[in-house]
């Protein structure tokens, strides 16, 4: 009987209002936004449950709700809600909220939830490439020499391979959480285990690659298209960035790379890419508020230091080709600025949702979590749908 | 003790049940009412009604009555095809002025139908909501008051047909009859004004106007009256054929920001009221009715009862926000998520209605004081402008019952206003 008391968490209604869900009270549980929802399945549809949990401040339901992570925010479900309760906005602030709640250590997820300790965050990095620069002197005087920026590769990779351990133990932390929740909390569906894990990572890995889900929150295809470009525009220069690095450590491959190289244009065009995509989400949140709905700081930040790597990236680059050392080194200390608030942050910021996401998608496909019927979303009539 | 200060006349603007009712009750305690009256028939929405609720009994007695009681009454006169262009003066003594539109056909018409059987061109009936269709030549309804023709001048081929002028043989028909403007001056002035059905295209995702399927509540009312497009029968609109199931969608556009934010109150009773319709006739029909709250107060809540014992009735809570129309069939697939399981539904029906809220029509014509409406455009509190009051559905969304009730307190009302309190 105890687990049906409900227990209501009142600060974390606060808190999902505070994070972009300050609509959440005017939910009068008509059931619309679930139906209007292309994502939604059958047996558990979203995002109705979630506004009554929100509601009731039931943060454990919702911080183990798959359902929470397998919403694109389209906004359809704002649009047709006859009350502005924005459930497609409630949703993105619940996802903030779970940032800050998995974070490890816990500490981090507060500096990432308010602007309040936006200089701190940039501070920390500067800093400490700052003091990189002091210790090589390189701080005052302009490196002789072409330009080259493996100069500082040593210190560089120290601190990347350093944070990029410390991040993936704060993500594995929150990852475990979460998955431990969503089956702590029984959500699942009648073909709960039917398919394999290894098979759920696959049929997961394959939505988030090709979108498709993303593609069914037809009503806002232009989300789909700078989503996907971002995706792989970003995959690209990680791509790139894994190689350079094995590259230089490994076989001692020179650099810089002549612009012919594939790998040099693969580089260039995965900043390219980002850029665009970057572009095309940033006129999304600002020309068409109407369909994307507010956007929160969790939501500016990551788009920031997303447009701002891409962006610096290719300043960097021209400006090196240029030849003038000094704002070449200057602005590649700029772009490393932005490279290590985007992987330090990773776990704390909207960046997160890239694995949180992953996770909610292969564990509902592991609980066996329906898929809407696919004859319903393309508007045909299905034989399932007969009472 | 009470002393007249000018004129002791009332003019009501509207001839529907609560204009009637003002006018009825002010006149029959003996002062003059003018009705005025856009329609070319008395009786307002009243008159497409199948039943009335909750006693389910025809609108024919009530509104006969009512016709009756004007019928007898000297100090009613009423005027159809007639609307207010304008207002002026103050309490106790106010001109309307009101345009009276050419009905065509004057006070010779005997009702004897000749002259409908002889026109050739065919209009979309009104009455029944675009359903039906009637000749250019027509009567507006079976018990229309005044009992007299008429023709709609936007599609009658006129002096180049003149095929009922030929026909009729008590010379009833003028084609020549042109608009007639007349000032009336009154005491005091009731607007009456009614409602509308919403605009149900507007609500794109219910796919009403796109389904043939998919009709609004006030088109059912019509379905299942005996007067009528198909006679009482209730048939699926795209074939004709009898129906096996039938889901009513509550808060169609009502209680909903981006349609009408308020609830017109009836629709929920409206719509278990029709469920006894489908009944009647098809006794295994599978009824659905899907809402957001069932808003059924007071003596109401024993018809809902009622209905939850009918085995074949579902409840079923959450808003319908899509529709499906199989291409071939041209039936229904509606779909909600039932909020008491936390699964969506979907339900396979031959037919379904919208219930859709009630809009106000307000007034055009230039008044002496300015009407006050509230955010949705029902007009609030008379006090704002003395003399003039507003009386049932333009005030607020309601059922016959409580219509009559407001009515009738108008109608002192706007005695108060001519004899001086």
């Amino acid at each position: 009987m105890a687990d049906n008391l409900v227990e209501s968490d009142i600060e974390f209604v606060r808190d999902v209002a505070r994070l972009g869900g300050g609509s959440l009270k005017k939910c009068f549980q008509c059931a619309t936004c679930s139906v209007v929802c292309s994502l939604s399945s059958d047996e558990k549809p979203f995002p109705r449950k979630e506004m009554i949990w929100a509601q009731w401040g039931l943060k454990d339901r919702l911080l183990s709700d798959p359902d929470v992570w397998r919403c694109y925010q389209c906004g359809d479900c704002s649009v047709y809600c006859p009350r502005g309760a924005k459930p497609g906005e409630v949703m993105g602030a619940i996802r903030n909220y779970s940032f800050k709640s998995y974070a490890f250590p816990r500490f981090m997820g507060r500096l990432l939830s308010s602007p309040r300790y936006l200089p701190l965050l940039f501070a920390i990095p500067g800093v400490l490439f700052l003091i990189v620069l002091q210790h090589m002197e390189a701080l005052s005087t302009v490196p002789s020499g072409p330009i080259a920026f493996t100069r500082f590769d040593n210190y560089v990779d120290l601190i990347f391979v350093t944070v990029s351990i410390l991040v993936l133990l704060a993500t594995g932390t929150g990852v475990l959480k979460f998955w431990k929740g969503m089956d702590r909390n029984n959500v699942r569906g009648d073909g709960y285990g039917r398919i394999g894990i290894g098979s759920s990572v696959f049929l997961a890995a394959k939505e988030v690659l090709t979108h498709n889900n993303f593609k069914k929150c037809d009503a806002n295809n232009i989300r789909y298209l700078g989503h996907l470009s971002i995706f792989y525009g970003f995959a690209a220069l990680f791509i790139v960035t894994s190689i350079v690095f094995i590259g230089l450590r490994v076989f001692h491959m020179d650099l810089p790379m002549d612009q012919t190289n594939p790998i040099k244009v693969l580089g260039n065009l995965g900043a390219v890419t980002l850029i665009a995509g970057c572009s095309i989400a940033v006129y999304n949140r600002l020309g068409r508020k109407e369909q994307s709905g507010e956007s929160h700081y969790y939501d500016w930040f990551f788009l920031s230091v997303l447009s701002l790597i891409g962006v610096t990236g290719l300043l960097t680059e021209v400006v090196r080709l240029s030849g003038n050392a000094a704002a070449a080194y200057w602005s590649y200390f700029v772009h490393l600025v932005f490279v290590f608030s985007l992987i330090a942050y990773f776990p704390y910021s909207k960046f997160a949702h890239l694995i949180y996401r992953f996770v909610a998608i292969v564990y509902a496909r592991y609980a066996g979590l329906d898929e809407p019927a696919e004859e319903m979303v393309s508007g045909k009539m299905g034989t399932k749908s007969v009472a | 003790m009470a002393t007249s200060i000018g004129n002791r006349s009332v003019c009501v603007i509207g001839g529907g049940i609560s204009g009637m009712t003002t006018a009825i009750e002010a006149a029959e305690v003996g002062y003059e009412v003018y009705l005025i009256e856009k329609a070319p028939s008395l009786g307002g929405r009243v008159v497409q009604m199948n039943q009335y609720f909750p006693k389910l009994c025809p609108p024919q007695c009530g509104v006969e009555i009512n016709y009756r009681r004007i019928r007898v009454n000297p100090r009613i006169r009423h005027f159809t095809l007639a609307e207010v262009e304008g207002v002026s003066g103050i309490p106790g003594n106010f001109d309307v002025t009101v345009r009276m539109g050419p009905r065509y056909v004057n006070e010779k018409c005997t009702s004897c139908n000749k002259c409908t059987d002889a026109c050739p061109v065919e209009r979309q009936s009104d009455y029944d909501y675009g359903m039906g269709k009637t000749k250019a030549i027509y009567l507006p309804h079976e018990m229309a008051f005044p009992m007299r023709y008429v023709i709609d001048d936007t599609v009658c081929l006129k002096e180049q047909c003149s095929k009922c002028v030929a026909a009729c043989r008590y010379d009833a028909i003028e084609l020549s009859m042109k608009p007639k403007s007349l000032t009336i001056n009154v005491g005091s002035v009731v607007l009456a004004t009614g409602w509308s059905p919403y605009h149900a295209i507007k609500i794109d995702n219910l796919k009403f106007g796109i389904y043939r399927n998919v009709i609004r509540n006030v088109e059912m009312e019509r379905l299942a009256a005996p007067n009528g497009p198909t006679k009482g029968k209730i048939l699926s609109p795209s074939d004709k054929k009898e129906i096996k199931s039938i889901a009513f969608v509550q808060c169609a556009g009502s209680r909903d920001e981006n349609h009408l934010a308020y609830c017109s109150s009836v629709c929920c009773l409206a719509s278990m009221k029709q469920a006894t319709y489908v009944r009647s006739q098809y006794p295994d029909a599978d009824i659905f009715i899907f809402y957001i709250d069932i808003r059924a107060t007071g003596r109401f809540e024993d018809f809902y009862v009622k209905l939850q014992t009918d085995r074949k009735i579902s409840f079923i809570k959450g808003k319908v926000a899509k529709i499906i129309e199989d291409e071939g069939t041209k039936a229904l697939t509606v779909v909600a998520e039932d909020i008491l399981s936390g699964k969506k539904v979907y339900r396979k029906v031959d037919m379904v209605v919208l219930a859709t809220g009630m809009v106000p029509n307000g007034i055009k014509a230039k008044m002496p004081a300015d009407i006050v409406y509230d955010e949705f455009g029902f007009a609030v509190s008379d006090l704002q402008s003395p003399g003039i009051y507003v009386t049932g559905c333009t005030k607020k969304p309601a059922d016959v019952a409580s219509c009559i009730q407001d009515a009738t307190g108008t109608a002192l009302k706007a005695i108060q206003t001519i004899v001086g309190v």
